[in-house]
């Protein structure tokens, strides 16, 4: 959804307000002003026709008729009456202007009179083109009202409402630059608006809370790992110790062999436990000049001896291109063996596995099982994907948090009945 | 020689003192800050093997106290905590060597071995076990005066043995040897029966009896 600023959307309001006043009160202003204006016009026709009939009516003979309609006032004429109206009839019509010499409107007043006790109608009328030339005037005065106020309202807003609402911005800003790992409750400003005051100590109070909560765990795992070294260290030991015993069974050496892959597994886990919880507390932040050509020149070998052993046929092309980075080189060469391991690790029988570099890319392909893996899991802690492998679920999310601390990109494809991990430095 | 352990761990403390005990070696133990700085004041030590958290205060103060009495006592640092900052510390203070926990004792044992060498025998860079001799200088391997080429993994092997002669080297300790960081990726350890049949094959060729002992399905032993 398009999100809009909180100052548009107030004004978008006092736009729709003010619209709708406009829209109504123009209508209502016509209406009222027209209903008073033809209240009024009425009267004024009533008295003329009062007028004519206490002046004029008395002395009018019927064979003066056509001589008064002549030379009397145009808006004052005595017809004939040929439809028994009614006593008195207010009605709107158009009449030839002869002074402006076109068609106007009219208000017009039909009335019953008796001359010599003959019926005749007097008709009085009144030019009514005014009201329209008001109607006008007021719908451009109320607009130029319109205009104003939706000015000033911006202008208003615009003043007033970054006054008031900075300290909420400064707060939106402080929370914005939050990282949690640089374990610094933020500095919220003071203000004198007791509402963004409620705001600021119950953010101060999520925020103090969290760091709690993030320090507590961050301490915990690493703690836990570095407890648990000593009791490995001590088991292997015994171990150690135990196969320089002179005439051990077949059957206990293999027993004694299982144990010490066992621990390898366990000293492996706990190691990359660590490593999380390492990075997570920021401790890597010794960065050196690496180069990852070299570095990947120097780890194949090694991958190349394993993957032979598993009759996996490993193919490099690194580009020898002068690229150097500054990262932490534990990290680097953590990213580096784990993804080549997973390769190994997570190859079939007669498989094979592409290790490339070029552009700043880096991608290792590997064949493996033929299905996608699923994306939302891949990187998760302890989410294994196959269980077929001794991994200990921990080696993507390590890679993954590597990339995330030194903004490197990673993504994972099938393509083609392969995967491929490819990280852009 | 005399070795010192500075460990608070019996368990460990009592392992370490078994693997290294042998006709070459005498250990003794301290297992408090007190103990440790007790000790090396009275005694001198070839070798000592401190732990750096201690139930009574830090192994670091040992080693600088050690350092000013006896500077040219070899040290290496056992630590739960695999922590660069100790790491350099316990460098710049004076320590030798540095294994984080867990470790093979057999490892440890290699590590005492060669410090031994370079404290000790500062000028002599020959290694010498039955009719073999190494010299770490070129590099080069003579059985009965006759050269043999190893590889660079190869000689890696052969010192690491003879470093726990006598003793059966399991094959993980070898691959975690061998390939530092990355042994423990794998639980494949063919890698090492590949070396070790190479490193055998060369060895017999002069017609030597086999130093090398397989030990079904565990490890090694160099016999001497």
């Amino acid at each position: 959804m398009k999100k809009r600023k909180l100052l548009n959307e107030t004004l978008v309001y006092y736009a729709k307000f003010g619209i709708v006043l406009l829209l109504l009160t123009v209508p209502l202003f016509y209406y009222l002003y027209d209903k008073h204006y033809a209240h009024e016009m009425d009267e004024s026709l009533i008295g003329r026709k009062e007028a004519f009939i206490k002046n004029s009516l008395q002395s009018l003979r019927i064979e003066e008729i056509p001589v008064w309609n002549k030379f009397n006032d145009e808006d004052e004429r005595i017809l004939p009456d040929r439809h028994q109206c009614e006593e008195n009839l207010f009605v709107v019509e158009y009449f030839q202007n002869e002074q402006e010499g076109k068609e106007a409107l009219y208000r017009v007043l039909y009335s019953k009179i008796q001359i010599e006790n003959q019926p005749y109608i007097l008709m009085v009328k009144l030019n009514i083109h005014e009201a329209r030339n008001i109607f006008r005037s007021a719908i451009l005065f109320q607009f130029i009202m319109f205009v104003c106020l939706m000015f000033g309202f911006v202008l208003i807003t615009r003043i007033v409402y970054k006054k008031i609402w900075q300290p909420f911005y400064l707060t939106l800003n402080q929370i914005e630059a939050f990282n949690i790992r640089e374990n610094q409750v933020p500095q919220f400003p003071e203000t004198f608006i007791r509402e963004f005051s409620q705001l600021n100590n119950a953010l101060e109070k999520l925020v103090s809370n969290n760091l709690q909560a993030y320090k507590v765990q961050k301490e915990f795992t690493e703690n836990a790992s570095h407890e648990m070294q000593t009791p490995l260290a001590i088991f292997q030991s015994k171990l150690d110790i135990l196969i320089q015993q002179p005439h051990l069974s077949e059957e206990q050496l293999c027993i004694i062999q299982s144990f010490y892959d066992i621990t390898s597994r366990l000293a492996r886990m706990n190691k990359n436990l660590l490593l999380l919880a390492k990075m997570d507390n920021l401790q890597f932040m010794d960065k050196e000049t690496l180069n990852i050509p070299q570095m990947l020149t120097d780890l194949l070998p090694f991958f190349e001896e394993q993957a032979e052993s598993n009759n996996i046929s490993l193919k490099a092309d690194i580009n020898p291109e002068d690229f150097s980075i500054q990262a932490s080189k534990t990290l680097l060469e953590s990213l580096l063996n784990n993804l080549i391991t997973n390769a190994v690790r997570h190859n079939i029988l007669n498989g094979s596995i592409t290790v490339s570099f070029q552009n700043r890319c880096l991608t290792v392909e590997n064949t493996g099982i033929s299905k996608e893996l699923d994306k939302t899991l891949l990187f998760r802690r302890f989410s294994r994907l196959s269980e077929r492998t001794k991994g200990n679920g921990l080696g993507l999310a390590i890679v993954q948090q590597i990339c995330l601390l030194n903004q490197w990109m990673i993504q994972y494809r099938y393509d083609n009945s392969k995967h491929q991990f490819s990280v852009l430095f | 020689m005399k070795i010192l352990v500075i460990e608070d761990e019996p368990g460990l403390a009592q392992s370490i003192v078994k693997y290294l005990s042998h006709k070459d070696y005498i250990c003794e133990q301290a297992s408090t800050h007190r103990e440790a700085i007790g000790k090396i004041a009275l005694y001198s030590y070839d070798c000592i093997l401190l732990d750096l958290m201690l139930p009574d205060g830090n192994g670091l103060d040992v080693l600088e106290t050690l350092k000013k009495e006896n500077p040219q006592t070899g040290v290496i640092i056992i630590s739960a905590k695999d922590s660069l900052d100790d790491r350099i510390k316990g460098i710049l203070i004076g320590a030798d060597d540095y294994l984080s926990k867990p470790f093979h004792l057999s490892e440890l044992s290699a590590r005492i071995y060669a410090l031994i060498r370079r404290t000790q025998y500062a000028n002599n860079n020959l290694v010498q076990s039955n009719e073999l001799k190494i010299d770490l200088l070129s590099k080069e391997v003579f059985v009965n005066e006759m050269k043999i080429t190893l590889t660079k993994k190869e000689l890696d092997l052969l010192l690491f043995l003879i470093g726990n002669k006598n003793r059966v080297v399991s094959k993980n300790a070898l691959a975690e040897h061998l390939s530092g960081d990355m042994a423990d990726m794998f639980d494949n350890h063919d890698f090492v029966y590949a070396h070790i049949k190479n490193l055998k094959a060369k060895l017999s060729k002069t017609g030597n009896k086999d130093f090398i002992k397989t030990i079904y399905g565990m490890g090694y032993k160099w016999v001497e």
